[in-house]
């Protein structure tokens, strides 16, 4: 399916290093907006980023950044920003200083170079110590620092490798925004992080890697109708619980009701998620429950984190 | 995917299961309340001050914390860090006082009780797993029998029993986590100090790591102090926070009073029947729909919605709206303040005074 | 029956003494050294002088053997003091020097390099226990080569040799533990300040050597150039000597008052702890 120049294209790719595997036989396409990407250490997902980024070469296989490949460096890499997990910078240098030779190095002239430091280093919040050596600066900066180099050339896409490590709580709230805005814009944003549940807020589709393969990509939500052999499991939280869990066992579909040992909290699993819901909400109105809460135990990045993924169980 | 409370093994029924906040912190699982000591305070700060490199970092703070299990919290910056590194002992008072466990911080002795587990990587390359948490031990105080016993103990514990033969340089990032809670753990402090427990970590490790932290608050035996960034690990595990800004107390509060349930503030995930060429998504409908009824509606995506109920409405009355309009509502909740609510509102000056400050 | 569950357990044991931390740096530190082969073989040949100064003085007091050989004794074994000072002077000087090189600089280092100060100072141990539990390594070590043969060879010859012979040099025992002592010092404190600056310890090492023989050599140099005893104030090697000599009242190889050999080695001491205090800091003030 060709897309023209607006999607990033992989097709059949594997890497290899010698014997070792990075990614083996993925095949993606990543549209604009935000893309998460999650994974246990050494499932691939750096191998991936850095095929995305350009700076690896697939061993098989071919990958297409908005039309271009890395054969065409000088181009591709305008096109690209990328935040890496470990820190490097050079020495004695100060964060504007910093930026400014990156774009340089870009082929900005040194008034463009400045302007764009400028309004990177503003959307990063990191202003007021732009002109401090990077030496000095805190793991929340030097973070900051990263994503401003990943952003301040205008890319239209940026593959980030946990790019909210080390900030605080408001930082982390100011940089989603500015993810959000960037998607906004037309941008491709690949964002891996080990935070789920921030993935699930901001993504709106998600990559799941499991030793080198790609084991399911798309919108949560999807993806949990997919998974056709685990009936979907809800919450289910009231005073009625009791009584609840015992008409909620009639309906068809239902597999399993169990009452928590709270006697408010009722989790039924279901194989028709849509049927029981109609059906549950026709029960709401004809009796006198009060229903507190009804949450999808399901329909989230760490629950088919945990199907597909991992064995052991992972915290919501 | 197992849900009813009963995780690794250990019967513990009145921890929440994943998935359910309760309002009401757990009791202490199996613990006498009484010597339980909630009442005796883990820290007290007297007007403590602490000035690094001429900059006041630490501005007279003064509080007394209790709890089982508290949260750290802070912009960066804001003497987090410090303020732990004070408590053990690392940097001097400028003024003031702390006292940890009852005693004075500036007593050698008060270091036997405490645990500390680094943000960042800290081991003596060259020795076995369980060597080094071994020699750990027996820097605490431990006779070199019970140390070595520990040591295997603690490993099996933390669920690295297999590696404990291995070098610790040759460790992973998330062994090396669990190595450094081991050697915090290893002589039964009272408490324990944790920097970013779970940094690095994956998200199984990460559950790991955190179900930990819940079983020793559980237990009674020791109190938890997490400084960490990431609000939901420590949601999870904590019952009071303590934040700073600036140097100050922001804020020290119970969670579980402070989350208050907003009756007519609902969260609602829905999902409509697809929407037919010549009519309108039935989840527009059921949004324009209850917009006539006097709610106040906000559309986050196509799913999920926040709702601000009037007071002639009901929940009941949502439901009713859906079925007609076959939308399913496959998500309801209540709004309540999450700890980062609470987190904003301290960042905003919000100042709240908490039991004890 | 019984099911055990696995869960957490605080310690309510007995606990040891603070004396007892510092052993157990030094326990550690001494089983870490002693795995390596060659450092025990090296370890062993550091005895052998003392072996053979033994077996001279034992022959020395048992004619029969020498007289077959037919070796004119009052001539070559001339037991007296200066036969000790000569003994601690060269061999054990040099083999001390040796042992704190191979040992010293990596004492501190490995614990540096990995950030585990904060492991060490977040316990009841101060910077202070932990200087002491690595320097009593380093100080047990050199004292089996340096005063403790010395003294015992000291004893044995006054129990094999001539009657009120020791009477008459009882100072030499004395002068042999509290100048060795002042030597040890000197070179695990130096040892230990470049262990805690150096982080490759074959770096430190080397410069521990040159700095030692440097000074030697520049305070030779000088002396042959300048005269007067000016260039050995730097060196440590000529204190010492300066230092067994006077406390032993014998003649003084250099003629420098003793008084500046006590300072090169209380100088060089201070520095090399004021330089480790400032190194073991869990955290550094930003």
């Amino acid at each position: 399916m060709t897309r023209g120049n607006d999607a990033i294209e992989i097709s059949g790719v594997s890497k290899f290093y010698g014997e070792v595997l990075g990614v083996n036989r993925v095949d993606l396409t990543v549209m604009p907006g935000i893309t998460g990407l999650v994974g246990p250490n050494g499932s691939g997902k750096s191998t991936l980023m850095n095929l995305i980024a350009g700076l690896l070469t697939p061993t098989k296989g071919t990958i297409s950044i908005l039309g271009l490949t890395n054969r065409e460096p000088q181009l591709l890499y305008q096109h690209i920003g990328y935040c890496a997990q470990v820190d490097s910078f050079p020495p004695r240098m100060t964060g504007r200083q910093f930026l400014i030779n990156y774009l340089r190095v870009h082929g900005f002239d040194k008034r463009s170079a400045a302007h764009l430091a400028h309004e990177a280093l503003t959307r990063v919040s990191l202003l007021a110590t732009a002109d401090r050596r990077i030496d000095g600066y805190s793991k929340g900066m030097r973070q900051r620092i990263k994503l401003a180099q990943s952003i301040c050339h205008q890319p239209r896409v940026m593959v980030l490798d946990e790019p909210l490590n080390g900030l605080d709580p408001m930082a982390r709230a100011e940089i989603i925004d500015l993810f959000l805005e960037l998607a906004t814009g037309g941008a491709h944003i690949l964002v891996s992080s080990h935070i789920l549940h921030e993935v699930d807020l901001i993504s709106d589709r998600v990559v799941f890697l499991s030793n080198g393969y790609v084991v399911a990509e798309g919108d949560v939500q999807g993806i949990q109708g997919e998974i056709k052999h685990h009936p979907i499991q809800i919450r289910i939280c009231s005073e009625a619980a009791p009584v609840i869990a015992a008409r909620v066992f009639d309906l068809p579909d239902v597999v399993e009701a169990r009452l928590h040992d709270d006697r408010r909290n009722v989790f039924v699993r279901t194989r028709n998620a849509d049927r029981f819901f109609l059906a549950f909400n026709q029960m709401i109105m004809d009796h006198p429950w009060t229903i507190e809460a009804v949450s999808p135990v399901d329909e989230s990045v760490e629950a088919v984190y945990q199907y597909l993924v991992a064995d052991e169980p992972v915290s919501q | 995917m197992e849900a009813d409370g009963a995780g690794a093994g250990l019967a513990d029924a009145t921890t929440p299961p994943p998935g359910v906040r309760n309002d009401q912190p757990p009791p202490a699982d199996g613990a006498d309340l009484a010597t339980d000591a909630r009442s005796q305070p883990v820290i007290e700060l007297q007007n403590l001050s602490v000035t690094l490199g001429g900059h006041p970092v630490l501005k007279s703070l003064t509080t007394r914390v209790t709890g089982r299990c508290i949260g750290l919290l802070g912009p960066n910056g804001a003497g987090k860090t410090t303020l732990l590194n004070t408590l053990l002992g690392f940097y001097p008072s400028t003024t003031g006082s702390a006292k940890v466990l009852g005693r004075d911080i500036r007593e050698r002795a008060v270091r036997q009780q405490i645990g500390y587990m680094p943000e960042n990587d800290s081991f003596i390359a060259g020795m076995s797993g369980v060597n080094f948490v071994r020699y750990m031990g027996e820097l605490s105080g431990l006779p070199p029998e019970q140390a070595l016993e520990r040591a295997h103990e603690v490993f099996f514990y933390v669920g690295l029993g297999e590696a404990r033969y291995r070098n610790v340089e040759a460790y992973s990032l998330g062994m090396k986590q669990l190595v450094k809670l081991a050697q915090a753990i290893i002589h039964g402090p009272r408490l324990l100090f944790l920097d970013e427990p779970t940094n690095g970590l994956d998200p199984p490790a990460r559950t790991r790591m955190l179900q930990l932290i819940r079983e020793i608050r559980d237990s009674g035996e020791a109190r938890v102090i997490i400084s960490s960034h990431l609000l939901r690990d420590v949601e999870e595990c904590c019952e009071e926070v303590l934040i700073l800004r600036h140097g100050e107390i922001a804020t020290y509060c119970n969670l579980a009073e402070q989350r208050r349930s907003i009756e007519k503030f609902l969260l609602l995930q829905v999902v409509g029947a697809p929407a037919t060429d010549a009519g309108a998504d039935p989840v527009d409908a059921f949004v324009a729909g209850l917009r006539d009824r006097g709610c106040e509606v906000g559309m986050q995506n196509r799913r999920r919605l926040r709702a601000v109920l009037p007071p002639t409405m009901e929940v009941r009355n949502v439901y009713e709206l859906a079925t007609a309009l076959n939308v399913q509502i496959r998500g309801l909740d209540h709004k309540r303040d999450s700890l980062e609510d609470i987190f904003l509102r301290a960042m905003e000056g919000d100042h709240r005074p908490g039991d004890g400050s | 029956m019984a099911v055990y569950e696995r869960s957490y357990h605080g310690y309510d044991g007995e606990l040891t003494g603070t004396g007892n931390r510092i052993l157990v740096i030094s326990k550690f530190a001494t089983r870490e050294l002693f795995r390596s082969r060659m450092f025990c073989a090296f370890f062993a040949i550091c005895f052998v002088p003392s072996v053979s100064f033994l077996i001279a003085i034992y022959l020395r007091y048992n004619l029969e053997m020498l007289t077959e050989l037919q070796i004119p004794i009052d001539e070559i074994f001339i037991i007296d003091a200066g036969f000790f000072i000569n003994f601690l002077q060269y061999p054990q000087a040099s083999l001390s020097f040796l042992l704190a090189l191979v040992v010293g600089p990596g004492m501190i280092s490995p614990d540096l390099r990995d950030n585990a100060m904060p492991l060490y100072l977040s316990r009841a141990l101060t910077k202070t226990d932990y200087l002491l539990g690595k320097l009593l390594v380093l100080v047990v070590l050199l004292s089996l080569i340096t005063w403790v043969p010395a003294v015992l060879l000291f004893f044995i010859h006054a129990y094999l040799g001539p009657e009120g012979w020791l009477v008459d040099n009882l100072q030499l025992p004395f002068a042999f533990i509290v100048t060795s002592f002042a030597w040890i010092f000197t070179l695990s404190l130096t040892a230990l300040a470049l262990s805690a600056w150096i982080k490759w310890k074959q770096v430190a090492q080397i410069t521990f050597f040159g700095f030692f023989v440097m000074s030697s050599a520049l305070g030779e140099a000088v002396r042959e150039i300048f005269g007067g005893w000016l260039g050995s104030a730097f060196s440590a090697f000529d204190s010492y000597a300066v230092l067994i000599s006077y406390a032993a009242n014998e003649p003084v190889p250099i003629s420098m008052p003793p008084s500046v050999a006590i300072m090169n080695m209380l100088v060089l001491s201070a520095l090399a702890t004021a330089l480790i205090f400032q190194r073991i800091r869990a955290k550094e003030v930003a």
